[in-house]
């Protein structure tokens, strides 16, 4: 029933496709906090700065595609891995400073023994990835939002 | 079989060496010639001045009873107004909220809630368990202003003028005004508001001096409160003089700092490549305790290094002023190369010398 309620809404695109994170976009329910408009939109620098998607930071990127246990809000955070797309997914995980090869190694364990790095094979299921694993992380090669995932960073 | 006993032997004792050849952060620079990271700012051997010099750190709150910032923290204040702050509204308390603190159904990694007593430590942090700031000099004055749930623009120019010892409705005196505001965040308006602009004016006026980090949008245009008019906006490089993939990008942004990223292939102490920082973690029955870690990433972390490397400087020439930074700082400036998505950048690194001293 999800998948009806999606909408794609391409931002921008550019002929190099350098990686966009994404993230889960944060439950409507935020009770008791002042309006969010663009103005009042800050974060913490190392942090993504929309209040939209779940708060997450330069380094839990970096821990989450290592295989470190990484909690947001006391769930465990996700990360989504698409190693059919070389060249994106080298960009993204190279600007973490990590090895495609090793992540790939880390998510072939983790589809044995559940854990929160998961395969992808495609943009779609990037997107579902996301969504489904609440709270998570991805990349795509242009912003793209849904009822669940925004772009962050 | 020999060649690889040899091979371990031989990288034992590089092993050895390295650690025996640095016992402080490399960011700062080295003792030994020749050794230090390319991009260090190389104020180790640069003794704090005479002069008092106290730095706002506007941020997620300060955990006080971290060893590593003892004695470096005046009395602070949570500018965190009601409905967004979980402990009801404004006080002195500027501890940050606890680690799986939620704002309704919103999740925020527990990163946010060190990450103010972090970036103190790389200002004035007093060197226990190897903490060093650039100036252990510095006295600290925390100012919270982030939680779980977000913040408004209200508490950010509230923040901003209490740190300044400018007058705030509801709110006591500030007795320690600053004399530099380190603003790691970001977010806004993509061109400075006026109401924000205007205070960094009043602000800049009375000789403060702000900084803040560029922002960590991977190579995008500066947020506020970076882009505006007057305030000196900081990017992040890696140990080898790089600008770190992470970091905004904009001609505004002149000075840089490290701020650590992925660790790097070259075969030194600093190829890790991440700061040294006074932090907590979680044992293995999931208590917080107090921590040194090398995992400090971000313009965040680049930011507050400016803003230490311009207390020592004020240590030395309490009179310096924002209009003075442009002509004395060039001694300290050196060449960072450009990166090739802004030709207009005309990037720059810090490099103290015995001038820091000097009038």
């Amino acid at each position: 029933m999800r998948w009806p309620l999606i909408f794609f809404i391409l931002i921008g695109g550019s002929v190099w496709a350098d990686p966009v994170w994404h993230c889960s976009r944060t439950a409507n329910e935020v009770k008791n906090v002042a309006i969010e408009t663009q103005e009042n939109q800050f974060s913490l620098a190392s942090f993504n700065s929309s209040i939209d998607v779940i708060g997450v930071s330069i380094s839990d990127l970096i821990d989450v595609y290592s295989g470190v246990v990484t909690r947001i809000g006391g769930l465990p955070l996700s990360a989504c891995f698409m190693p059919s797309n070389e060249g994106l997914t080298s960009a993204a995980l190279t600007s973490l400073g990590l090895q495609p090869s090793v992540v790939h190694a880390l998510a072939r364990k983790n589809s044995i023994i559940q854990s929160n790095l998961h395969f992808v094979t495609d943009e779609k299921q990037m997107l579902l990835c996301i969504a489904q694993h609440f709270p998570a992380v991805g990349y795509l090669d242009e912003p793209t939002e849904t009822d669940a995932v925004l772009p962050c960073f | 079989m020999f060649l690889k006993v040899v091979t371990l032997i031989a990288a034992l004792v590089v092993a050895i060496n390295d650690g025996a050849a640095q016992d402080v952060p490399w960011h700062l620079g080295s003792n030994i010639a020749n050794a230090a990271a390319p991009s260090a700012i190389n104020t180790l051997n640069i003794k704090p001045g005479s002069h008092r010099v106290v730095v706002a750190v506007i941020d997620s709150g300060v955990i006080a009873s971290h060893p590593s910032l003892g004695g470096q923290l005046l009395p602070g204040y949570d500018m965190l107004s009601a409905p967004n702050n979980l402990r009801g509204g404004r006080s002195t308390d500027f501890s940050p909220d606890e680690r799986d603190a939620r704002c309704g159904q919103r999740l925020i990694s527990g990163a946010f809630r060190t990450h103010g007593t972090e970036v103190s430590s790389l200002i004035a942090a007093n060197g226990v368990d190897g903490v060093y700031g650039v100036n252990p000099s510095a006295k600290i004055l925390p100012i919270r202003l982030f939680g779980a749930c977000s913040m408004s623009r209200n508490d950010l120019l509230d923040a901003i003028a209490w740190a300044a010892g400018l007058p705030v409705a509801g709110v006591p005196e500030n007795p320690n005004p600053a004399n530099i505001i380190n603003m790691s965040i970001a977010g806004g308006l993509s061109v400075c508001g006026a109401d924000l602009q205007r205070l960094i004016n009043r602000v800049i006026d009375k000789n403060i001096f702000v900084v803040a980090a560029a922002g960590n949008n991977f190579h995008k245009p500066l947020p506020e409160p970076a882009n505006c008019n007057g305030v000196i906006s900081v990017g992040a490089l890696d140990a080898e003089n790089h600008i770190e993939v992470y970091s905004a990008l904009d001609p505004r942004t002149i000075v840089y700092a490290p701020g650590g990223g992925k660790r790097l292939s070259a075969d030194a102490y600093w190829a890790v490549n991440k700061l040294m920082i006074a932090t907590y973690e979680l044992d293995f029955l999931g208590r917080e305790r107090s921590a040194t870690l090398e995992r400090g990433v971000g313009t965040s972390f680049a930011s507050p290094i400016v803003a230490g490397f311009i207390s020592l400087w004020l240590s030395h020439n309490p009179n310096k002023r924002p209009a003075d930074l442009s002509r004395d700082f060039s001694k300290f400036l050196r060449s960072v190369d450009p990166h090739e998505k802004c030709t207009e950048c005309i990037p720059k690194g810090l490099a103290a010398s015995s001038g820091v001293m000097q009038p």
